[in-house]
């Protein structure tokens, strides 16, 4: 065998050798790590497809009720009435209607309806 | 139960490509079994690269996870050559998240070996500062040390190559698609990586 040939196979029997004597440590936190990912994998994909899009969706949600629903701490509570809100917008959003938000709609339409005739 | 045997000489026990698809237990089984066997190399390789434990273990353990979230229903003859194209990438990401400090090295000096290297990111070419010559592991006399600085004093492409090659045994195919690059490179940079090893540790030897 010519040395180029020894030289490689030397090489290789030492990095072997390197690799088969790692410390307890390492090869308990190689361990671990071997464990958590497959950890990650062992999710059902129902959840991993579904998870995200539905975090979104609510967060989506009430971020926009909150800011439809809630006025500013600078306007008043007439302005809020003048951002023209349509109702098919809202009851896109909000399928399970809240008589309480819908009572403050009405009394908010009121309003409009009182200072455009005033 | 049929054996299964990769490329890379490690047997998976039984032959999973008809569970694959449903995630059941044998192919949970299959994965396991292929990281820890590969888990020790991919420790020693990260760490010859990085010069660090701590940066090897989290880029193995990144490794780890990209193959098991995205490639687990794969033919498992197929892991070994994904994860080491998942880890030289990391690889290289790490070096290139280290890119101002090379850099500077590189202003020092420490940058550009010859023409061909013209256009090559400073990143490829730069020594780490903290190298010892491996003349000075004389002391220590380790000649597994000596070879993994020497490993280190090499330009990235070429630690690349020669491990891939020579100690994970894969083809210049199999080693283009983990470095990203071409078989002709995959030559070029395993048959100077060779020459630069032997001119180092002949002078560690003497």
């Amino acid at each position: 065998m010519n040395q180029h040939d020894d030289f490689l196979k030397q090489t290789k029997q030492q990095l072997d050798d390197s690799a088969k004597h790692l410390d307890a440590a390492t090869l308990s936190r190689l361990n671990q790590a071997r464990q958590a990912a497959l950890q990650n994998k062992q999710k059902p994909a129902w959840f991993q497809s579904l998870l995200i899009p539905a975090a979104i969706t609510a967060a989506l949600s009430i971020l926009i009720i909150n800011q439809w629903m809630l006025p500013s701490n600078n306007e008043p509570a007439i302005n809020l009435a003048q951002q023209q809100m349509p109702a098919n917008d809202l009851e896109l959003l909000t399928s399970n209607t809240e008589f309480e938000m819908l009572e403050e709609l009405d009394f908010i339409n009121w309003l409009m309806e009182e200072e455009n005739a005033g | 139960m049929q054996q299964y045997t990769t490329p890379y000489g490690y047997s998976l026990g039984n032959d999973n490509s008809e569970q694959r698809k449903d995630n059941t237990l044998p192919t949970h089984s299959a994965m396991n079994q292929f990281l820890s066997h590969i888990e020790r190399q991919a420790f020693r390789i990260a760490q010859i690269s990085t010069g660090s434990r701590e940066d090897a273990l989290d880029l193995v353990q990144d490794s780890m996870m990209s193959l098991v979230k995205n490639y687990a229903d794969k033919n498992p003859d197929e892991w070994g050559a994904l994860f080491h194209r998942i880890l030289q990438s990391k690889i290289r990401d790490f070096y290139r998240r280290s890119k101002v400090r090379n850099k500077i090295k590189g202003w020092l000096g420490f940058g550009q070996k010859d023409d061909e290297y013209a256009d090559v990111d400073p990143i490829q070419l730069a020594a780490d500062l903290q190298t010892k010559n491996p003349q000075d592991m004389l002391i220590n006399e380790d000649s597994g040390k000596a070879l993994d600085q020497a490993i280190r004093n090499l330009p990235l492409r070429q630690q690349q190559a020669f491990l891939l090659r020579n100690w994970q045994a894969m083809s210049e195919a199999q080693t283009a698609a983990a470095m990203s690059c071409s078989a002709g490179s995959v030559k070029t940079h395993y048959s100077r990586a060779i020459k630069s090893l032997r001119a180092q540790l002949e002078e560690h030897k003497q």
